[in-house]
């Protein structure tokens, strides 16, 4: 576990015991990451912001739920996030159109991010990520994307890139195992 | 080992493919099983670092207060955000730059009765030296609340620094390998910077602070020159 990680972990654990500065400094450091997550999954600050409130109230109620062997603090936030993310997007999904909902979501570029709002070690971070995922194969990466951003099943996945289930599975798999194997390497 | 399936079953926990009994079955199955937890781990953490791919946006500044107030929490100074510090460190900070402005026996003499009458009982304030003639006319203050973990810069008389490079601010912390960022400092159009900040990572003790010349958007570890330093 790095410094940084560590230090995360030492503020869940004091949220857990109801510190509110320890609330208010995670919020600080990781909420430009977390709502660039959840604005990335709604395309909309509307619904971002109820997403990254939900996360963070989350996170204060059940922060003494956080497990270190499990998962870093930074990646049990991030999951938290999505998670609520995806709860939002299946909510509202009816009468909306897959195609319009994946719009550009192997799209990870922005012309509103905000690289100031991270601290040095997440931009270095930041950097190896993409580095990490352009080594991964063009079909593996798009079907993680989906996978992760987009809020669609692995089968909703496979209809909107007209591939069998099989094939989506099998590619997520793979990315993921690459990802987890460049990521210990490289970050 | 783990094997094809328990790898599919991981990576469909962790991307919420899972039906509830199956997520439950498996969870269990981590408590049982420190490889497939250890396994778990490593793909949740890889699979996490994609959130950082994402572009990053700083949320609207009131949306923390609106998060306290949801899950119940009061706006009190103890809750503070970096828009909204505590008004004793500011007002610290002013004392502080105005008693630097005066000679320093008498600076000290003042600090020594302020802290005597508790006003600044758990505040540290460090004025920094300039370590190269082009800082000599620079003032620099640091106001430090070890409590809460945030304090103030001020800098004046600072030329912003050259294309491609910025000022960042570190505290030295005995406890740990190598000083701790305390972020990147913008000098305004009028060589003034007034900076609220927090470290990166917990300090135990601040023994100084310095400011150095990194490469634009900060460094993890100070590698440029510092050309401020003080305790």
């Amino acid at each position: 576990m790095d410094e940084a990680d560590q230090y995360n972990v030492d503020l869940v654990r004091r949220i857990a015991q109801g510190d509110q500065s320890a609330f208010a400094l995670f919020y600080s450091r990781l909420s430009p990451i977390l709502y660039g997550v959840a604005f990335r999954m709604m395309n909309d600050h509307g619904d971002a912001e109820d997403v990254l409130q939900e996360g963070m109230a989350y996170i204060w109620r059940k922060a003494n739920s956080f497990d270190a062997s499990r998962s870093s603090a930074f990646a049990w936030a991030a999951m938290i996030v999505r998670n609520k993310a995806i709860d939002k997007l299946r909510a509202r999904r009816r009468g909306e159109r897959l195609r319009e909902r994946v719009k550009g979501s192997s799209d990870l570029s922005s012309d509103q991010d905000d690289t100031s709002a991270l601290e040095p070690l997440f931009r270095e971070q930041r950097n190896q990520v993409r580095s990490v995922l352009s080594q991964i194969s063009p079909d593996q990466r798009e079907a993680l994307e989906l996978s992760y951003f987009s809020g669609l099943t692995h089968e909703e996945i496979a209809a909107h890139l007209g591939a069998p289930l099989g094939t989506v599975k099998a590619r997520i798999r793979r990315g993921v195992l690459q990802l987890r194997k460049l990521f210990q390497r490289e970050v | 080992m783990i094997d094809e399936t328990k790898q599919q079953a991981a990576i469909d926990y962790i991307l919420g493919e899972l039906s509830p009994a199956d997520a439950a079955a498996f969870e269990k199955a981590l408590g049982q099983d420190e490889e497939l937890r250890q396994f778990t781990k490593e793909l949740t953490d890889g699979v996490a670092s994609i959130a950082l791919a994402a572009p990053s946006i700083r949320p609207r500044p009131e949306l923390l207060s609106r998060i306290q107030k949801k899950i119940g929490l009061s706006n009190r100074s103890k809750i503070v955000t970096l828009s909204f510090l505590p008004w004793a460190l500011a007002a610290c900070l002013a004392i502080a730059c105005l008693i630097l402005a005066l000679n320093t026996l008498r600076t000290k003499s003042l600090i020594a009765e302020l802290r005597e009458r508790d006003l600044l009982v758990h505040l540290q304030i460090a004025a920094l030296q300039a370590q190269s003639d082009s800082y000599a006319r620079t003032s620099a203050v640091v106001v430090w609340d070890p409590q809460k973990q945030e304090g103030l810069l001020r800098l004046s008389s600072v030329s912003a620094p050259e294309a491609g490079h910025d000022y960042q601010l570190w505290i030295i912390d005995p406890a740990q390998k190598t000083p701790v960022s305390a972020g990147v400092v913008t000098v305004g159009k009028a060589g003034v910077a007034n900076v609220e900040f927090r470290p990166v990572r917990q300090v135990s003790a601040a023994a100084g602070f310095a400011v150095s010349i990194e490469k634009a958007g900060g460094s993890t570890v100070p590698q440029g020159q510092i050309v401020l330093a003080g305790r």
